[in-house]
């Protein structure tokens, strides 16, 4: 999907720098443009001042997990697309998850190609509203 | 006094409490907690919450990951092991590692959120086996995995997480240990006897009746003589064959009316307790052609149910003994007096 792609931003939000880091470069090189913030809090203050087609979010997270940027982001813009990152991946937390709005929930290690498609998916869903 | 009883095929002593045994009323069921059908990942309309599906028995025309199904098989979202990459076997000294490669399905039974499989009418309960045979036969393509393991959990205190009923297949790429117990205890027999303890077991319970629950000409439904929950119930092929996936779809069809009829049994006796179902089938004998060569003789594949009653705890762990206050004869006794 290049043309979503080249219009598309991301925020990346994760308290492990390689993690985010690594996510962030691999967006980019797809086109994407990438944010990146390193807990929920800076996320939310990002989010305030900049508009986001879609939030990846690690789900523990200190200061504000990713539960509490999930509720926060969807508080401020029901569209966003958010998705969950996890390594600690169980049912009760991706039906919570998706109770709130998530759009997908993602077991760590990430499978790079799953996250494109998911990816790919929400952007897609994104535009059709639009 | 309590009786010591010992597993014909694995040695494991059980103790049973003949004195004050405690009949169905002197269980209390737990109250098992349900998600919303809404928000159900396994409900139709809701098969993007999956991942994609592996099988799928479907309405004709019917698309595939949309509705229109009637059992539905995908991997596990949140699996124990993963099918991708090579296992690397390692040596750490004298410890042992491996990758956890393997395979961890959900073969959702039925697209109706509160119906218990049990309630399902028997040509749903024959897809649901006819769709463990299908996973069966395709995972043992994969020389990596050397078994395949399929359960069911119902109830959250026996560890299912979704109420949505469902089982699960876990493949494996070594054999399980307690799987090797009972392959290696029915080896050990058929080198003395030269003769399938399985089959010895159902000439046995069959003739004398006293912890039979259901018998049909196929497949005969029992309480074992030591069994270690109470109202544990084995169902057995009368066929000699070691391996699930060899059933004859009029074998599949007897098993649906049985494998229903006990759980119907068991689940009125005891209010809907939680229960394990375990599939005991023979391990994927690609892998090691040769190694069990005498397998298709001495081993016999068969289902058994634990009604999840009692609790494991120190004596079990520490002792591998377990008590179990109700005497199979009588169980098989409350089991086959259940009215349906």
């Amino acid at each position: 999907m290049p043309s979503l792609a080249k219009t598309a931003s991301i925020l990346v939000v994760d308290d492990e720098e390689n993690a985010r880091e690594g996510l962030s470069k691999i967006l980019s090189k797809e086109g994407y443009k990438v944010d990146t913030a390193a807990d929920g809090k800076e996320a939310i203050d990002v989010i305030k001042r900049q508009n986001f087609d879609l939030v990846i979010t690690d789900m523990r997270m200190p200061l504000m997990d990713g539960f509490e940027v999930l509720r926060e982001i969807k508080k401020m813009d029901e569209d966003i697309g958010v998705i969950m990152i996890t390594a600690y991946g169980e049912v009760e937390s991706y039906l919570e998850a998706m109770n709130l709005g998530a759009f997908e929930y993602i077991n760590k290690p990430v499978r790079v190609n799953e996250l494109k498609r998911v990816i790919t998916k929400v952007l897609e869903q994104r535009h059709k509203k639009a | 006094m309590p009786e010591l009883r010992k597993d014909p095929v694995i040695g494991r002593w059980v103790i049973i409490s003949s004195e004050r045994a405690k009949r169905p009323t002197d269980f209390i069921a737990e109250k098992e907690e349900d998600n919303k059908a809404g928000s159900c990942p396994f409900c139709p309309g809701n098969e993007a919450m999956t991942p994609p599906e592996i099988l799928a028995y479907r309405e004709p025309g019917s698309k595939p990951d949309g509705p229109g199904w009637f059992t539905r098989v995908t991997a596990n979202k949140f699996p124990a092991l993963r099918i991708e990459g090579d296992l690397e076997r390692q040596g750490i000294g004298m410890f042992d590692k491996m990758n956890g490669v393997g395979a961890h399905e959900v073969i959702i039974e039925s697209p109706d959120h509160n119906m218990r499989l049990e309630d399902l009418d028997l040509v749903q309960f024959g897809r649901v086996l006819k769709a463990y045979k299908a996973r069966i036969e395709d995972l043992e393509r994969d020389p990596r995995l050397r078994y395949v393991l399929v359960f069911k959990n119902q109830g959250s205190s026996a560890g299912a997480s979704l109420a949505h009923s469902h089982s699960q297949i876990i493949a494996t790429p070594i054999i399980p240990r307690d799987v090797k117990e009972k392959l290696d205890g029915a080896k050990s027999f058929y080198d003395f006897k030269e003769r399938c303890v399985y089959c010895d077991i159902i000439r046995q319970e069959s003739s004398m009746q006293e912890r039979v629950v259901v018998e049909t000409d196929a497949f005969l439904a029992f309480c074992p003589f030591a069994p270690r929950f109470p109202f544990e119930v084995w169902i057995m092929p009368k066929r000699h064959s070691c391996a699930y996936n060899d059933i004859t779809a009029e074998e599949l069809e007897d098993l649906a009316a049985v494998m229903k009829e006990v759980l119907q049994r068991t689940a009125k006796a005891l209010s809907q307790a939680p229960y394990n179902f375990i599939l005991h089938t023979a391990p994927n004998q690609i892998p090691r052609r040769g190694h069990w060569h005498t397998l298709g003789n001495d081993f016999h594949w068969h289902i058994e149910i634990m009604p999840r009653l009692t609790k494991v705890a120190g004596f079990e762990w520490g002792s591998g003994f377990y008590i179990n206050p109700t005497p199979p004869e009588e169980a098989a006794r409350y089991l086959r007096e259940v009215k349906l």
